[in-house]
């Protein structure tokens, strides 16, 4: 059993305890307030997060760890409970991947009740007060408080906006209270946290972590050693690996020490071989020829030669670290156990080890039991991708340890001013009370591992984008490095100043010329690396992922698990007690873990340390945590009886459903010169049709009707011609693309649209795409270089009577109403067009109002505020009110002379004795009416009265002058 | 504050394929600001971006047909080259593969789009208005984040001090016919040994106390004194000779000390004395030739100090006497033993008009031979003069009081006159029936 159970949790998910609930600077009930204390203000109002309180038998801080749930009496809460079933979650396409939650909110009027302390009996059921019994109920109160929609929002959403002290309700309230989701950070650059995880504690009474401090000898060198080392900084002091594997390395001729183990700048005073030769002094079998210098003995050597200690060495190299291969494979029991004097029997305990013969240490014992497993019942994620990603032997997952620890080196480098990012944490202790082991301490995070994988997997992919010296860019520099020729510098022998520390591990030291077993593995684990096998990686750590909905109700404790231990060491200043974390970390050392074995802990003799100093040995455990980060994406409050979750915006962004209100989509003239004469727009209560497979492929179709935005914008196109570029290829006269553009010519990235929010059921402005400024490819002059004019029109006939399917057949239903239209008709067709076209103005406008383009909506019901459209438009008007800018442009009055010269053209056609209808329908677009309707006969067609109204309605939107309601 | 309100839409698919299965899929969502600007091209590639995220198959042989949506302008031509400002954009969503050899339960046959916005599934109801008003609606998105945590486990102050030495060997040597001199020769030690420390200066507590943390890798508790764990013998530390000793502290006094601490009064030590040869080397050896008084008795006791400052505990009390008769010159050395004070413990009660005095209940025991073999059948029953006493510390307690002389002193609390009594208590060897 362990000794302690920690906990540790975000400190920023902290929220108030049922004391402060009460309490604080709440307005008028308590549940009203700007003061919540958790990033999650829902969650906080809620009471689904933890709260620090002060024990008050024994005074001390403890972590009450779930408010909702304390003892004693409910809480008083704004909302029912979110239960499990109410966290509709998506099913993302990999566990890795974003997920979706739509959680539903309803207002809990007993509980909110009962908080009610002492605020006016107005604040009882205030959100759910206004209009009770009828569809609007609610309103607005509990968008007030909860979250107020976009369209409520002020002008340019700037408070104050949510429950206001001039509310009648708020009677007593000194301060405005924005809504809560509106106090949340919002979006997902700024994600609330979730990373609360266990961990068990053991002492060293329990097989925990030990550090013994030894004195062995005094050794008496002059100058003296301890005088010596006592002016230098803690990694130039001689490191027992280092020297012992320096000396094994020191028989073999060339450049075999790696840098990283010699804390000397080499070659002035001392060359490599002299150095070598000192070291190869202790060894028995060695031939050197021994003089005055290379019979002293390391130590006096050490002494002799302190001036020439590498100042850079401690950035360069200051860390020592263990990785998890060597820990497996037992690279530092291998150098712990050396004997120095082997007294020939083969007893070994009677042999004179070479740590004995270091005049001091720390002996770090970290064991393997207890210090790697999980807390509780928590499965192990290490054994996971063990089993799922190496069958037979770890070599991915150890690959991938390795990794993550080569970064973690490179983050905790010291003398790195560029120091891992801190997140606030608080620990408690659960065998304790909760009792707070740890406030608000800044827990170092130096890596994501999910987007150390992510990296990865850019790096490896086909024309993939790694982050510039991101995990990928950096793992591969640092083998690159090594492939520059086993130099001692590169990390194929250990050493290399990327990493900032010296590792500790095996040689070849049958064959020096070959890279370390470390380096050799290492690399083949990341060349046969593949975007799939890091994307399974990343699924098998991602299925520890805790359910959303047990992470938002404050049930969840992540998974999480050791991989690696660091430890740092400070020296604690005179006259005090402790080091503050603040204090320099001195050195760092690192200990990976062994997962080949399960087994093998880490000794470590420390003998970087001066005599007489006090040191502080924070142990540090690195810990794997599958946590979470989210955010609110979305937040609506339904006030009425409309629908949520249910919408056909996308629809109509796709032209399923028929534009609302536009009744000129459906005429034939729209439809065939659109090409949608023989579509069929959903009808708008219901789906799309099913679609069959009469083929291979089975297809659906939507048509979505562009308007191009008519902006005052000099710079904005007006038409088609100028959104693409003139069309040069006019040959699609026939058929399903007749009086089309070419696939080619069409680059609809220059085509843009305005995504509108919202369900849709009312168009595409409550719901869907709308177009939006185009740019004018042609510039404000709009000159079309004379290359990409097309044939003028006449100069390519087309098809022509007789030639033109669609075109005759239009041709002729023209010519046979125009036959039933002659006199009195011709006057009743004039009316017609007008009556018809003022009919759709008004079906427009009595549909709710008028929305111009710039933004400003009229509601005709509620009568046209004249000052605020005339404010509204630029360019000013003498007559306006005061402080109104622009001319006036009544609507009405518009659409009245529209109406009024549409008429005028008609009566001025009907004395227009010119007539070219029979040789160009395709005039029979409304801009040539006038000659159009010179024709008597043709003012029969009862077609010309709708596309009239098209016309007018047509360019009041393209005025900005009319929207959709 | 930015809106939150973003778009969800999401693509919910009923798929019928030819063996009469049915599949229900979803693809999104698709995610966009209110009122954000994008172009066409960018919709279609990211409704394509929702469609290519991969769904399970059964079979790894079979696959589901693959949906792509594309797009192209129809119109704005109509034999004119005016009514240019509208035109169609038409949406073409296809399920690719639907009919090949490895498409799934025999291939598509068909298809059916319900376009949803927030809540969606194709099961999902077509419209929601079943539920409580008002309410509120929260979209949350949630992603993965694994972090590698540093975390603090534990923390350990370690400090290298070198065992303290143990004590010097000590020689007092006469000068043959000097009454006024004598040799003091000191030498280092070899062993070791943990003892309880000893405190000569009050300086040597801070020292002892970081010894103890040292060794022991615990620090003193704060409500507990050094000398009570010295008194309770808690407090141990080991002597080593593990570093050259560097000097020695002579204590010398004349007044009979009661404890080492006497040797402090007047401003202890007497003499420092060095075995350095030179300022670099060092000898074990040093000596003093101490001044003295004849027929006077000198007490020393001398402790080692090592390079790193660390001190032994003391030798012995040495009492040294250079005594002169009429020119014959003898010394006369002893080593004195500290009595132990603490023993003669004065204690005291009160009472009035009546003094009795008699023997303790524990003196009027007759004492049995205790049987280590006894069990508790073997010995006698629950009677309370049977009972074999003990001390506080557990320890058999036999009687004191037969045959001593006890001064007993009675002081009147008015006048604070005294009567002394001594009393002898006697025991007749008759034993009461």
């Amino acid at each position: 059993m362990p000794s302690k159970l920690y906990e540790a949790v975000n400190s920023s998910i902290l929220g108030l305890n049922e004391n402060e609930r009460i309490r604080g600077n709440y307005q008028v009930h308590p549940l009203i307030r700007s003061d919540w204390k958790s990033a999650d203000r829902l969650r906080d109002a809620q009471g689904d997060v933890p709260a620090l309180r002060v024990n008050s038998e024994t005074n001390n801080l403890e972590v009450n760890t779930f408010v909702a749930q304390s003892s004693g009496l409910p809480i008083s809460k704004p909302f029912a409970s979110i239960l499990p079933v109410n966290y509709q979650s998506s099913q993302p396409a990999s566990p890795s991947a974003t997920k979706t939650h739509v959680i539903t909110l309803s207002f809990f009027q007993q509980s909110w009740n009962n908080g009610n302390i002492d605020g006016p009996d107005l604040v009882n059921n205030l959100l759910n007060q206004d209009n009770a019994g009828t569809d609007i109920e609610g309103v607005p109160y509990f968008e007030k408080y909860f979250s107020v929609n976009p369209d409520n929002l002020p002008a340019n959403n700037e408070a104050p906006y949510g429950l206001l002290t001039t509310d009648p309700r708020m009677v007593g309230a000194t301060q405005n209270t924005l809504p809560l989701m509106a106090q949340a950070p919002a979006g997902s650059d700024n994600p609330i946290l979730s990373h609360k995880f266990a961990y068990n504690h053991y002492d060293s009474t329990e097989n925990g972590i030990e550090i013994e401090p030894k004195y062995n000898l005094f050794l008496d060198t002059s100058p003296d050693y301890e005088s010596v080392i006592s002016s230098v900084s803690e990694t130039l002091i001689p490191n027992f690996y280092h020297v012992e594997i320096s000396t094994l390395l020191s028989d073999i001729p060339g450049d075999t020490i790696p840098l990283s183990y010699i804390p000397f700048v080499l070659g002035g005073a001392v060359t490599t071989s002299e150095y070598k030769e000192v070291l190869a002094g202790s060894l028995s079998g060695s031939d050197i020829t021994e003089n005055q210098t290379n019979s002293q003995g390391y130590f006096q050597f050490y002494c002799n030669n302190s001036s020439i200690l590498n100042q850079s060495y401690t950035q360069n190299y200051g860390n020592v670290a263990v990785l998890s291969p060597d820990i497996a494979f037992g690279t530092l029991t291998d150098i712990n156990t050396l004997a120095r004097d082997n007294r020939g029997t083969d007893d070994e305990t009677d042999d004179l080890l070479a740590v004995d013969t270091y005049p001091f240490y720390n002996k770090i014992t970290i064991p393997y039991d207890n210090q790697w497993d999980t807390a509780g019942s928590q499965p192990s994620i290490i054994e996971a991708l063990k089993t799922g990603m190496d069958p037979n032997y770890p070599f991915f997952t150890l690959g991938l340890l390795v990794t993550l620890e080569l970064l973690i080196l490179r983050e905790l480098k010291l003398g790195n001013a560029q120091q891992p990012d801190t997140l606030p944490f608080t620990i408690y202790d659960t065998t304790e009370n909760n009792q707070v082991v740890a406030n608000n301490r800044d827990i170092s995070l130096p890596l994501r591992i999910d987007a150390v994988l992510n990296d990865l997997f850019q790096g490896k992919a086909t024309n993939g984008n790694p982050e510039p010296n991101g995990p990928y860019e950096f793992i591969n520099d640092l083998l690159l490095s090594g492939q520059q020729g086993l130099g001692s510098a590169d990390f194929s022998t250990g050493a290399t100043t990327r990493l900032g520390a010296s590792l500790i591990t095996a040689m070849n030291y049958e064959d020096v010329t070959q890279p370390t077993e470390l380096y050799s593995s290492y690399s083949q684990w990341f060349n046969d690396l593949t975007t799939v096998r890091i994307q399974e990686a990343l699924n098998y750590i991602a299925n520890y992922r805790k359910d959303f909905g047990t992470i938002h109700r404050n049930f969840a404790i992540h998974n999480s698990e050791a991989i690696m231990y660091v430890v740092e060491k400070r020296v604690i200043p005179v006259g005090q007690t402790s080091a503050e974390p603040t204090e320099p970390v001195v050195q760092r050392l690192f200990f990976g873990r062994d997962i080949v074995f399960n087994q093998k802990g880490a000794v470590y003799y420390d003998t970087q340390i001066k005599y007489g100093v006090r040191y502080q040995y924070d142990i540090k455990q690195v810990r794997m945590i599958v946590g979470e980060s989210y955010y609110y994406d979305s937040v609506v409050t339904i006030a009425n009886s409309g629908t949520v979750g249910q919408g056909r915006a996308l629809g109509n962004a796709l032209g399923f459903y028929a534009e609302e209100a536009a009744a000129f989509q459906a005429t034939e003239t729209f439809a065939i010169s659109t090409n949608l004469n023989n579509f069929q727009y959903t009808p708008e209560d219901d789906e799309p049709d099913t679609a069959t497979s009469a083929f291979s492929d089975v297809v659906l179709q939507g048509n979505y009707v562009y308007k191009t935005y008519q902006s005052t914008d000099p710079g904005a196109a007006s038409n088609i011609d100028q959104i693409f570029g003139v069309r040069s290829d006019t040959s699609y006269t026939l058929g399903d693309y007749q009086n089309s553009r070419q696939i080619p010519e069409t680059d609809l990235s220059l085509l843009p649209i305005r995504i509108k929010y919202g369900n849709g059921f009312d168009g595409n402005f409550t719901g869907g795409a709308i177009p939006a400024v185009a740019l004018n490819i042609y510039g404000p002059d709009n000159v079309i270089p004379q290359d990409d004019c097309p044939p003028p029109i006449g100069t390519d006939p087309g098809p022509g009577p007789g030639n033109d399917d669609i075109g005759d057949a239009i041709e002729e239903g023209i010519e046979e109403e125009v036959k039933t239209a002659q006199g009195q008709a011709a006057a009743a067709a004039e009316k017609l067009a007008t009556e018809q076209q003022e009919s759709e103005i008004v079906s427009e406008l009595g549909s709710g109002g008028i929305t111009t383009a710039g933004g400003l909506t009229i509601d005709f019901k509620q009568g046209l505020d004249l000052g605020r459209f005339i404010a509204a438009v630029p360019g000013g008007n003498p007559n306006a009110p005061a402080g109104a800018v622009g001319p006036i442009y009544d609507p009405l009055a518009i659409a009245q002379g529209y109406a009024n010269n549409v008429g005028a053209n008609v009566n001025a056609g009907l004395n227009n004795a010119g007539n070219n209808i029979n040789t160009q329908v395709g005039n029979l677009g409304v801009s040539n009416i006038n000659t159009g309707a010179g024709t008597s006969n043709n003012v029969g067609n009862t077609n010309i009265g709708v596309d009239l109204g098209f016309d007018v309605l047509n360019n009041m939107f393209n005025q900005g002058f009319i929207g959709e309601p | 504050m930015a809106s939150l309100t973003k778009t969800e839409w999401w693509f919910d698919i009923e798929e019928e394929y030819n063996n009469g299965t049915v599949v229900e899929v979803s693809f999104g969502p698709l995610s966009y600001n209110y009122d954000s600007v994008i172009s066409v091209q960018q919709f279609l590639d990211d409704i394509n971006d929702a469609f290519s995220r991969p769904r399970a198959a059964n079979n790894p042989a079979e696959t589901y047909p693959d949906y792509q949506i594309t797009a192209r302008t129809l119109g704005g031509y109509y034999n004119t080259n005016l009514a240019k400002n509208n035109f169609n954009v038409r949406y073409t969503i296809s399920a690719l593969g639907a009919n090949t050899p490895y498409t799934v339960y025999g291939g598509l046959k068909s298809f059916k789009i319900k376009f949803r916005t927030g809540i969606h599934g194709f099961a999902a109801p077509e419209f929601l208005n079943d539920g409580p008003v008002p309410r509120g609606v929260a979209t949350i998105k949630s992603d993965l984040d694994a972090r590698a945590a540093v975390i603090p486990y534990s923390s350990y102050v370690s400090t290298i001090l070198d065992n303290p030495p143990v004590p010097p060997d000590f020689r007092i040597v006469p000068y043959s016919g000097v009454s006024n001199r004598l040799l003091l020769l000191l030498n280092s030690s070899t062993g070791e040994y943990t003892t309880t420390p000893v405190i000569i200066k009050e300086t040597d507590r801070d020292a002892i106390a970081n010894q103890y943390v040292a060794q022991g890798g615990t620090s003193l508790a704060a409500d507990v004194t050094l000398e009570e764990l010295i008194e309770n013998g808690k407090l141990r530390i080991t002597y080593k000779n593990d570093d050259p000793i560097d000097r020695y502290e002579i204590f010398r006094t004349t007044t009979k000390p009661n404890s080492y601490a006497d040797f402090a009064l007047n401003g202890a030590p007497y003499k420092v004395i060095s075995g350095r040869i030179t300022i670099d080397k060092r000898a074990s050896g040093a000596h003093l030739n101490d001044k003295v008084l004849p027929n006077t008795k000198y007490y020393y006791c001398v402790r080692a100090i090592d390079v790193h400052n660390n001190f032994s505990n003391p030798t012995h009390i040495f009492e040294a006497e250079l005594v002169d008769n009429e020119g014959q010159v003898y010394l006369i050395l002893k080593t004195i033993y500290l009595e132990n004070v603490t023993d003669q413990k004065i204690k005291t009660k009160s009472g009035r008009r009546y003094i009795y005095i008699e023997p303790s209940l524990r003196n009027l025991q007759y004492t049995i031979p205790i049987d280590q073999a006894a069990t508790t059948s073997t010995l006698p029953g629950n009677n309370i003069l049977d009972q074999v006493l003990q001390d506080e510390g557990g320890n058999n307690i036999d009687a004191d009081c037969w045959d001593k002389t006890l001064k007993i002193r009675v002081t009147s609390k008015k006048t604070g006159k005294k009567v002394d009594l001594n009393v002898t208590f006697k025991n007749t060897g008759v034993i009461t029936p």
